[in-house]
């Protein structure tokens, strides 16, 4: 009897051994299928590490190791292993570290070389993307996080000489106009761009970038605008097709341009699962009427810059208009602040029964929030707080009694979750103070 | 109306249109699944009653279901009940590969229904495999999912009850094997 039929055959006590390796395997799948799927393959490995039978049926899926990463703790044995388990499905290659050692990976694929069909990377230059493809003919896709770009000849050559489909680069911060003008250049490339442009590096005329979002396969856009730029240029964004847009990051303020608000005849968007309202200014009420009465189940995700001018209605729009709000993120929340009224926010907030996390950055009140929390029809489905700001002058006594004193109140709820808390500086108090805790259904995260 | 019939004898009259969330019964009824007919067939001889091929889901005789208990079954039957009238799934589309493009994000209901203790879950997606009850099956894989995301094989063995059965020179040569994927 071999070794894999004896671990097949060990009587397990455990009810998810009893189930049968197929379902295992589809949990596996799920519990493994979040972005970014290069991740994948650590996932794996760490559950083919609890026992022979899920080892047994993660080796057996070749789909579990599709996704190969190189990286400087690679061994040649080891890359020839995962190789093997993938089979002969198609692979996707991460590639991190240093250029000189991987090339000796790369030859090793040999006959395999067919099979990888998308690589990431972080590309340096042009020359490693041309020696690469030179190795790897079936290549298609190429994912790039630099602030590198190549060279408009380059681009030609890839998809002319290489057939490449689609080469996505994620760039953060566009920073001078001239590389604007590369990016427009690259269009008719059909290239996959995420383009990330935060306020300290942001354009003077917003409308430069006009050209940019209209890229036919722009997929990540995350805006900060300056406060002072014309509504006039915002509007020469009309027109783009929002239903491409998988995540928005917009610090807009004044007149919705029409990509934002919807206005314009462009298809539901299937995969936006992110808006990130920065920086809420006086408009904040127009993103959220506008957006969120188009597409009330889009919004995922709400964060909050709040600062002065905030209008204190903020909170009960967004709120109120989302069906489908699973997180919060709010910069602050002082009870003193003239800017935010902590009851305004209570008040928003008991009505969403769908949140599951909240993170407050900069708090000054967890008291207030701990009370609040404390009620377990107010958010009853949270799963995860986020926490930082205690600050140095508070009791951790006061802090144990507070949390405490939530746990206890929301473990009352017929539905009640385990809550995973991540407070920074939490690892202060006392064990016996943290294993009360944890024996209270709480999963404490330890930064 | 069509009766269901638990391992504990239990019987449950269940419209058609609710039942019928199960692929298994569907096809039982509709007599396309001639092994399970069977497996009917004798089930009921030897409890001493007689089935015909036309009687099954007639509201005199009953469908048995041998590898569920009443319990599970009452909980299978309130996720059919509340998602009576939704288009089925179409197409096998399970293979891993498909299922790790999805996300393990639950409905709110769903993710209320199945809040229960782990025993009660693992029966239910056993019950949902076997009744062929996809949707089913993919909420009770999510939550379990959704359990194990994020954790370390210590805290999953933990969790599961899950005995470590690696000699410790199998742990050595995993851990050796798997360097590369060291300090995430």
């Amino acid at each position: 009897m071999d070794r894999r039929t004896k671990a097949l055959q060990i009587e397990s006590v455990s009810p998810i051994n009893q189930l049968p390796i197929e379902i295992l395997v589809k949990i596996i799948s799920f519990a493994s299928s979040k972005r970014p799927f290069v991740t994948i393959p650590y996932q794996c490995t760490r559950f083919s590490r609890v026992c022979r039978r899920w080892r047994l049926a993660i080796l057996d899926n070749a789909v579990f190791w599709k996704s190969i990463i190189i990286n400087p703790r690679m061994t040649l044995v080891s890359f020839l292993e995962l190789l093997g388990r993938s089979k002969t499905t198609s692979l996707e290659i991460k590639i991190g570290g240093s250029i000189p050692k991987i090339w000796r990976f790369i030859e090793n694929f040999g006959s395999e070389a067919g099979r990888v069909k998308t690589v990431y990377l972080d590309l340096k230059d042009d020359n490693l993307l041309l020696d690469l493809l030179s190795f790897l003919p079936s290549l298609q896709n190429v994912f790039c996080s630099s602030r590198h770009l190549p060279d408009i000849e380059v681009s030609r050559t890839l998809r002319d000489k290489f057939h490449i489909k689609a080469l996505q680069i994620s760039i953060e911060g566009i920073q001078d106009l001239k590389m604007i003008e590369h990016f427009h250049g690259l269009r008719w490339l059909n290239l996959t761009f995420e383009i990330s442009m935060s306020t300290r590096r942001s354009l003077a005329d917003p409308s430069q970038f006009a050209d940019l979002i209209h890229a036919p396969k722009l997929s990540y856009l995350d805006v900060l605008l300056p406060v002072n730029r014309s509504d006039e240029n915002l509007n020469n964004l009309g027109g783009f097709d929002f239903s491409r847009i998988n995540h928005i990051c917009s610090g807009i303020g004044g007149p919705v341009p029409p990509f934002i608000s919807g206005k314009h005849e462009a298809s539901e968007p299937e995969d936006t699962s992110c808006f990130s309202f920065n920086r809420c200014r006086k408009s904040v009420g127009w993103i959220f009427d506008e957006t969120l009465t188009s597409y009330p189940n889009q919004l995922n995700i709400a964060l909050f810059e709040v600062g002065e001018d905030t209008p204190k209605h903020s909170f009960s729009v967004c709120f109120g208009k989302t069906t489908n709000l699973r997180e919060i993120v709010l910069n602050t929340f002082d009870p003193k602040s003239h800017y935010l009224e902590a009851e305004s926010f209570f008040k928003a907030l008991t009505g969403v029964r769908t949140v599951c996390k909240l993170k407050i950055l900069c708090g000054k009140d967890f008291e207030s929030l701990c009370t609040f929390l404390g009620n377990p029809t107010i958010c009853p489905n949270l799963e995860r707080l986020t926490y930082s700001g205690l600050g140095e002058d508070s009791t951790w006594a006061r802090i144990y009694f507070c949390l405490t004193t939530l746990l206890e109140k929301r473990s009352t709820a017929d539905c009640f979750k385990p809550l995973e808390i991540d407070i920074k500086g939490f690892q202060r108090l006392p064990p016996e103070a943290l294993r009360r805790i944890r024996n209270m259904g709480a999963q404490i995260v330890w930064k | 109306m069509v009766i269901l019939a638990t391992s504990d004898n239990e019987q449950f009259n269940v419209d058609k249109e609710v039942a019928e969330r199960s692929v298994l019964i569907k096809n039982m009824l509709e007599g396309e699944n001639p092994i399970a007919l069977a497996v009917a067939f004798v089930y009921m001889k030897l409890n001493g009653s007689f089935i015909r091929h036309e009687d099954v889901g007639e509201s005199d005789q009953s469908i048995p279901l041998p590898n569920i208990t009443s319990p599970v079954l009452k909980k299978v039957l309130e996720y059919c009940e509340h998602h009576r009238g939704e288009p089925l799934p179409s197409g096998d589309t399970d293979n891993a590969d498909d299922v790790r493009k999805r996300t393990t994000d639950i409905s709110e209901w769903d993710q209320k229904f199945i809040t229960v203790d782990q025993e009660m879950l693992f029966e239910i997606i056993l019950a949902a495999n076997y009744l062929d009850i996809k949707p089913l099956l993919d909420v009770g894989c999510k939550t379990v999912a959704n359990m194990i995301k994020g954790k370390t094989p210590e805290e999953i063995r933990k969790l599961f009850n899950i005995v470590n059965d690696f000699t410790p020179e199998e742990e050595a040569q995993i851990k050796k094997e798997n360097e590369w994927a060291e300090d995430r």
